[in-house]
């Protein structure tokens, strides 16, 4: 029998045999790059959500009205950020960039939220039991927030044949909390489209 | 032949009929060897059936390991880590839309396992339904309404994926039938009425109401009842009467005359789904397929591909006036009959109400749809390898009669049918409801057989607000 024959049948095997073996590397990159993998809500989109609301509403007249009327900066609590996608989304990322933004925008001061408070308060209860007198916090003096921050994202998806449009809307509602006014509302969008190659070797 | 050259050939030889057993070592189909599972689950061994799952990981089936370890998982109540298993199956069902041009080349010499599973649209679109139950147990609510919004995308895309695969434009007229889903927007209205989304829910139901109106000749599963009721509520009480009355003069039996006394307005609503039985799987078959003298008219290797996926429909006769120049043998599968289980229906009661569950999806004529909408196009594909198989046969033949038997042994070797399916996956779907006062209740619920008969029961304990909901389900094995 012709050797050759035997080695092409013994290639082709061995190729059928051989395909799928793969490999893993790992390489560090600067946490500011923009990455993306799957086309789904990352923490760049979350950044930039945070960064385009808090600058819209920084930017707005009620931080300047609330100066006059009060005299001091607006206190500012985040509050629930609800994912209306059908995507999993990290809300609590969401917040904290929000809150990220408020502080280094030196605007608005921001207070803790009610979970963190908890926490807080928490710890100054021991410190009345455990701490000596002048250096133990003393209750009732926390800053009330005047306007609490709610909103909401929402998305609509479209895809056909390994294309996908990804549109995505975060609206935020800045609430004075003694009236329920509101005092600012704004949104930011963002779209992404994902595009997924036919073949691959 | 001088020496050297033998023991080369020898060596060759030996190597090549050990690839060839090697390959053969797994010939058993994918559901002949992982039946286990089954038997496993339905003791209730779920460390055994996580053991199994495990016992061959990778390859071109790892989208089943996910989806039976994500379904392992849920059923021994380790939701999160369910939900890490679904997610990386959903990632890597996403991924898989590229396809591999080795995988195809493989696949046309060895046999269609050689290629990554996909999924089917029925198994794909199950996969928000347990993680929203996983995120329900996990009492994060926010997150099962995800879910719900994933539900009906899931299943369109998966859908999608497969009339990719299709040619012929009456196998995709049939796969489009899959693209629906009625329990699936109806599961995800409830979830949305469950957070207050009416709108959202009205819209869901309206859905569910005509996928299952559309898809009764695919699924045998007439609109249930509850889901009349559900429209009906929501409808009237938040500003869709005139919809709801659309409804009503198109369908009529999609709101039945009410059975017993209407529900409190008060209270709090229980949902109970049911999962009984297996889903059916499929079975591999040896088809014997004639090449005609009269063949050879044929242009290219397609077209009588084609021809003889035709004549493998058991209506084809052969005409008087052609002969039989070969026949050729493939693996094929074919679907297996369903494994109902004994538990037919489920019987809720408290204190204050009782319900018997209704069916709500067939996910075995499910199954049986979309394989009898892949079934021209996966003949296609076999007859086409083994028409390879066989040419490379004859040619080899031609050059050595020993080269030939052994090509003819690979080709033998490596034909199996593609069995794999999602093994876990209950047959059939029921829903039972029951809304309740508030306070805390005994739940009795009653596991019956096809007569009625109660063939076993438990106890469930749910606390009940006004306005609450409480999603339960169960599996029968």
């Amino acid at each position: 029998m012709p050797v050759q024959t035997l080695r092409v049948a013994a290639a082709v095997v061995t190729i059928v045999a051989a395909f799928g073996c793969s490999s893993t590397t790992v390489t560090r990159v600067p946490t500011e790059e923009q990455i993306d993998l799957s086309g789904r809500w990352n923490d760049t989109d979350s950044q930039q959500a945070a960064q385009a609301l808090v600058d819209q509403s920084t930017a707005t007249p009620w931080v300047d009205a609330h100066l006059v009327e009060r005299g001091r900066k607006p206190a500012v609590i985040v509050g629930t950020v609800r994912n209306k996608t059908p995507e999993h989304i990290a809300v609590k990322t969401l917040v904290a960039d929000l809150e990220r933004s408020f502080i280094n925008s030196g605007r608005v001061t921001v207070v803790a939220s009610a979970e963190e408070r908890d926490e807080i308060r928490g710890e100054r209860e021991d410190q009345q039991r455990y701490a000596s007198e002048e250096s133990a916090k003393a209750w009732g003096r926390e800053r009330g927030a005047d306007y609490m921050l709610i909103g909401e994202v929402n998305a609509q998806f479209d895809a056909e044949d390994g294309k996908e449009v990804k549109y995505y809307q975060v609206d935020c509602y800045l609430v004075d909390l003694e009236s329920n006014v509101k005092v600012w509302t704004g949104f930011t969008t963002i779209k992404k489209f994902v595009g997924r190659s036919r073949y691959k070797p | 032949m001088n020496r050297p050259r033998c023991r080369r050939a020898g060596r060759a030889l030996s190597g090549t009929l050990a690839t060839a057993v090697a390959l053969a070592a797994g010939c058993a189909t994918y559901v002949a060897s992982n039946l286990e599972l089954r038997t496993h689950l339905s003791a209730g061994e779920w460390q055994r059936a996580l053991a199994r799952v495990d016992a061959r990981p990778g390859g071109t089936d790892r989208l089943l390991e996910l989806l039976q370890r994500g379904h392992v998982l849920h059923y021994a109540g380790r939701f999160e880590e369910s939900n890490a298993s679904f997610q990386q199956a959903e990632d890597l069902s996403a991924s898989l839309f590229t396809r591999s041009v080795s995988q195809a080349a493989a696949s046309l010499i060895v046999n269609d396992t050689t290629v990554d599973y996909r999924g089917k649209p029925h198994e794909l679109a199950m996969v928000p339904f347990y993680r929203a139950f996983n995120y329900l147990s996990l009492g994060d609510r926010d997150a099962a309404q995800v879910e719900a919004r994933k539900a009906t995308l899931a299943l369109a895309g998966a859908v999608e994926a497969t009339l990719r695969e299709i040619e012929r434009p009456e196998d995709r007229g049939a796969a489009r039938k899959l693209e629906d889903s009625g329990v699936l927007h109806w599961f995800s209205g409830l979830l949305f009425e469950s957070d207050g989304a009416v709108n959202d829910a009205f819209v869901a139901y309206r859905n569910a109401a005509r996928a299952y109106l559309a898809n009764r000749d695919v699924t045998g599963v007439p609109p249930p009842s509850g889901l009349g009721r559900d429209l009906e509520r929501v409808g009237l009480a938040h500003g869709f009467r005139a919809e709801v009355e659309e409804l009503r003069a198109a369908s009529p039996e999609l709101f039945p005359a009410p059975a017993g006394p209407p529900a409190a307005d008060a209270g709090g609503e229980v949902v109970f789904v049911l999962e009984s039985g297996w889903v059916a799987t499929r079975d591999q078959v040896m088809l014997n397929l004639p090449i005609l003298d009269v063949d050879r008219r044929y242009r290219s290797t397609d077209d009588l591909a084609w021809a003889l996926v035709d004549r493998a429909s058991p209506a084809w006769h052969r005409s008087y006036d052609v002969e039989v120049e070969y026949w050729l043998t493939v693996a094929f599968p074919v679907m297996a009959p369903p494994d109902t289980g004994r538990v037919s229906a489920v019987r809720v009661t408290s204190e204050q109400a009782s319900a018997t569950s209704e069916p709500a999806d067939d996910l075995s004529r499910r199954a049986a749809a979309t394989f009898e909408a892949e079934r021209g196009q996966m003949l296609f594909r076999t007859i086409l390898r083994a028409l390879a198989k066989y040419a490379a046969t004859r040619a080899a033949e031609r050059e050595d009669p020993t080269a030939g038997a052994i090509v003819n042994l690979l080709g033998v070797l490596t034909e199996r049918a593609d069995t794999r399916c999602w093994l876990t996956l209950p047959d059939r779907l029921s829903v039972a409801r029951l809304t309740l006062p508030a306070g805390r209740h005994e739940l009795r619920v009653e596991y019956l057989d096809l007569s009625g008969r109660v063939l076993h029961h438990e106890t469930e304990t749910v606390d009940v607000a006004d306005g609450d909901w409480f999603f339960l389900n169960r599996r029968a094995f």
